[in-house]
């Protein structure tokens, strides 16, 4: 077989290895080139590696009718030799094949193992990338950052000014005591002559207020104020007593009720954007038939998830920049005590919100799948209602009492609930391992229903009746090919639930004949469900 | 070599395919032919196992076919337009890697492609700025990128205009010249009948009409104006050999005839008074197919 690390010299590259964005010897799908790779030869035992039956056999027509010309590794160098070095650059030579060697159709044959994990890997890469790309994410990045920056920089202005704003008072003939009593009661301090001076001090806004006694020391002393109460100076004067806490709050109320609000508006917006980019290139798909290319290429399982962990990965990487910014920016302004107090909260959030995610995203992924405009809306509706409401009702309930703990343990409602709790008295550690278990079950359970229903929309051929597709082979073909292990089969039965919107892709009702059974997770096979109305419908079609 | 056999297919009390069988030669181009519901779609989808025939067995070779053994099967659906905002490169190599095939040969196989459809200055443009034919061209380049063992292309024309079909009918005659068996699915008889080696004609999923389009279109019939057809067909009809005899029109005096070859026909025409013309007709599939209905 040749590969590319069989360079007969050591001097001379194969000519038609990956010359990717892996690294040397390495497909980027993380294959080591020189072991798996097979390339269409002309030598009898040359073609290697994918493993698959129809391949070999195909590629043995091929051969047999002598048309794959060699790009063996021996016939490298020939190639090199006849394009002459003289007049072309040497590693220019090396890419280019002379026209005799090269195959009728010009194409390259050269392959490696897709497993169910790369057939992911590619899907989400692809998802990930276009995501990216798109200008709602750039957007809503740049909103987290800038609103990130603007909470926390606002948060130092108004520090500090209550720091500057030391609160003042005009008192009447105090004299050189004024001092003494700025002293005593941190309340810039000064000195009237009388009383009509205080007045006329606080009337043109030079004190906050003005401290005059009764002349005959007869009533209470009174504090003139222009139009509002002096709030700090009063407090000066007379400080609130404050009982000690035995459960005293990790973050305090006036802190973490804003920044719940602010974590529940993140969470909506990253969860909304990446979940509308997926539904709406899994809607792109179906109408474009590309779905279909890619189930017959791929496991339809495989293109399912790797749809999901393509936006979950962008999720982390809100989440990774949303509480970086937000911890640097605190301990550059110096609040590091209350950024490591904010940590465990944060740090729980972001995972039961990554599992959420998850579960969000996998269910649209179950929604693009339904039959019928009407039907699906009413699915992602349900959808943006369940995530809406669970982001934003543990902010609402707050972080203690009974509703609260439940609301930290309950799918969706977890990742601001737990947060919540952890902002407020901290719950065991535990409890937060307990809320993303539950995410993180929940996930598993809605993905799993997600992608039976994703293989079932797009193995059901249509509307066109016929068995019930059956995978057994490429579950086990991909098993081998990827662990080299025996793997048993995997029996992933396609209920065939009739799509007639696939065949048409009419957003219309009157195409769409039928549900999706949630219950059925791939087990065996079902006796379709037949709708004469729809056929004759994609008839006229 | 692709081979269906007696593959059926229905829902409820409709058939969508009945016992169609054939078989796509490698190395030459095999057309699916038929109107509108005659079943082509529905052939395509079980060669490509995305529906398993009620009965019958597609086999590569003497493998027969399962799902999943299908991964370098060349496939592009009815529908064209891929994703509008991803590059037309990405898009190809993205597609091709799919089947397996490394970055570096996707990429190198999607370059030549593109040049080959005249689309290399079309690369690195997102599809959604491409014209429709050109989306067409870069949907081909997708399904031949992964230098696929098997082509299926359904309403293979479509999108295309006639210096595209030209483009794209080379690149698909090469790719069959390398040992491919290429499976184009359509309803335009003319192009099928022009590009294709071998035909399948589907009428209500049946098979009316099947061969290579050589022998299909070999079964001549001559034409004769003359200045007296009825008499001539009469004439005609009382020599040995002769067979089929009709008049076409008798305001322009046109007898049509079988002969055993064109040699006996001429023979027979030139014993005929008052000939204006003579020519052999070829039969196009459409008329074979209505003939076979």
């Amino acid at each position: 077989m040749a590969g590319k690390d069989e360079g007969q010299d050591g001097d001379t590259p194969e000519p038609q290895v990956s010359k990717g964005t892996a690294g040397e010897n390495i497909d980027d799908l993380g294959t080591p080139v020189g072991d798996d790779v097979a390339v269409t030869d002309n030598d009898a035992d040359s073609t290697q590696g994918t493993g698959a039956k129809s391949a070999e056999t195909a590629k043995s027509a091929k051969k047999a009718k002598g048309a794959k010309p060699a790009v063996a590794a021996d016939d490298a160098d020939a190639v090199a030799a006849d394009d002459g070095l003289d007049e072309v650059p040497f590693e220019l030579a090396e890419d280019r094949p002379s026209a005799d060697e090269l195959p009728e159709t010009g194409l390259v044959s050269e392959f490696v193992d897709v497993n169910r994990r790369q057939a992911a890997w590619l899907v989400s890469n692809r998802e990930s990338t276009t995501a990216l790309r798109s200008p709602f994410f750039l957007v809503t990045g740049a909103v987290i950052v800038l609103g990130i920056l603007a909470a926390i920089i606002s948060g130092v202005v108004a520090g500090s000014d209550s720091k500057s704003g030391t609160p003042s008072m005009a008192m009447v003939g105090v004299g050189e005591q004024a001092a003494m009593y700025e002293q005593q009661l941190g309340v810039k301090i000064t000195d009237a002559k009388d009383a009509q001076t205080a007045e006329k001090l606080v009337k043109e806004g030079k004190v906050d207020a003005a401290f005059i006694q009764d002349p005959s020391g007869q009533a209470q002393p009174t504090i003139i104020a222009l139009d509002e109460q002096p709030e700090a100076l009063l407090e000066k004067l007379a400080p609130k007593t404050e009982a000690t806490l035995l459960n005293s709050p990790a973050v305090g109320d006036e802190v973490a009720t804003p920044l719940l609000w602010a974590m529940a508006v993140f969470a909506l917006l990253v969860v909304a954007t990446l979940g509308t980019a997926l539904y709406q290139n899994l809607r792109l798909e179906k109408r474009n038939r590309i779905t279909e290319i890619i189930a017959a290429t791929i496991p339809p399982r495989a293109s399912a998830s790797g749809r999901i962990t393509g936006m979950l990965s962008l999720t982390a990487v809100h989440l990774v920049v949303a509480i970086v910014v937000a911890e640097l920016g605190l301990s550059i302004t110096g609040k590091t005590s209350l950024a490591f107090a904010m940590l465990p909260g944060l740090g729980w959030f972001a995972l039961t919100l990554l599992f959420t995610a998850w579960a969000i995203y996998a269910l649209l992924v179950w929604a693009s799948t339904v039959s019928g405009s009407k039907a699906r809306k009413t699915f992602v509706s349900i959808i943006g209602v369940i995530t809406v409401a669970g982001f934003i009702a543990p902010v609402i309930v707050g972080a203690s009492g009974t509703a609260a703990k439940v609301l930290s343990w309950t799918p969706f409602t977890s990742p601001l609930g737990i947060a919540g709790r952890f902002f407020g008295s901290p719950p065991a550690w535990w409890e937060g391992l307990v809320a993303a278990a539950i995410a993180a079950l929940v996930a598993l359970i809605i993905h799993s229903l997600a992608s039976s229903a994703y293989v079932r929309a797009v193995l059901t051929g249509g509307g066109r009746g016929g068995k019930t597709v059956k995978m057994s082979k490429r579950a086990q073909k991909v098993s081998v090919g990827s662990a080299g292990k025996k793997a048993g089969s995997q029996d992933v039965a396609a209920e065939s639930d009739i799509d007639a919107d696939s065949d048409s892709d009419s957003d219309s009702d009157s195409v769409s004949d039928d549900g999706i059974d949630s219950d059925a997770d791939d087990t065996s096979a079902k006796k379709t469900k037949v709708d004469e109305s729809t056929d004759e419908t994609d008839d006229k079609k | 070599m692709l081979t269906l056999k007696e593959v059926s297919l229905r829902k409820g009390k409709r058939t969508y395919l009945d016992e169609v069988s054939f078989t796509a030669q490698a190395g030459r181009i095999t057309a699916i032919v038929g109107t509108r519901s005659a079943g082509r779609t529905e052939l395509v989808r079980v060669i490509m196992g995305l529906i398993s025939p009620d009965e019958g067995t597609v086999k590569l070779e003497d493998f027969e076919l399962d799902f999943g053994d299908r991964q370098n099967f060349g496939y592009l659906p009815a529908e064209r337009g891929g994703y509008p905002n991803m590059r037309v490169i990405d898009q190809i190599v993205y597609l091709a890697r799919l089947h397996g095939i490394t970055l570096g040969a996707a990429e190198r196989n999607a370059l030549t492609l593109l040049s080959r459809l005249e689309l290399a200055d079309r690369g690195y443009a997102p599809l959604k700025n491409l014209s429709g034919t050109e989306i067409a061209r870069v949907d081909i380049a997708a399904t031949l990128a992964a230098d696929p063992d098997v082509v299926v292309i359904d309403d293979a024309f479509s999108g295309l205009d006639s210096q595209s079909t030209e483009l794209v009918m080379s690149l698909l005659r090469a790719h069959a010249a390398s040992g491919v068996p290429v499976i184009l699915a359509t309803d335009n008889w003319e192009a099928a009948q022009t590009h294709a080696d071998d035909v399948i004609v589907l009428s209500q999923g049946r098979t009316s009409v099947s061969g290579s389009v050589e022998e299909l279109r070999s079964d001549v019939k001559y034409r004769v104006e003359l200045a007296d057809a009825e008499a001539a067909a009469k004439t005609l009809e009382s020599r040995a050999g002769i067979s089929e005899v009709a008049v076409l029109d008798s305001a322009d005096n046109i007898v049509s005839f079988r002969a055993a070859d064109a040699g006996s026909a001429a023979q027979t025409v030139a014993a005929l008074n008052g000939v204006k013309s003579f020519e052999s007709v070829r039969p196009t599939l459409a008329e074979q197919y209505k003939e076979a209905l």
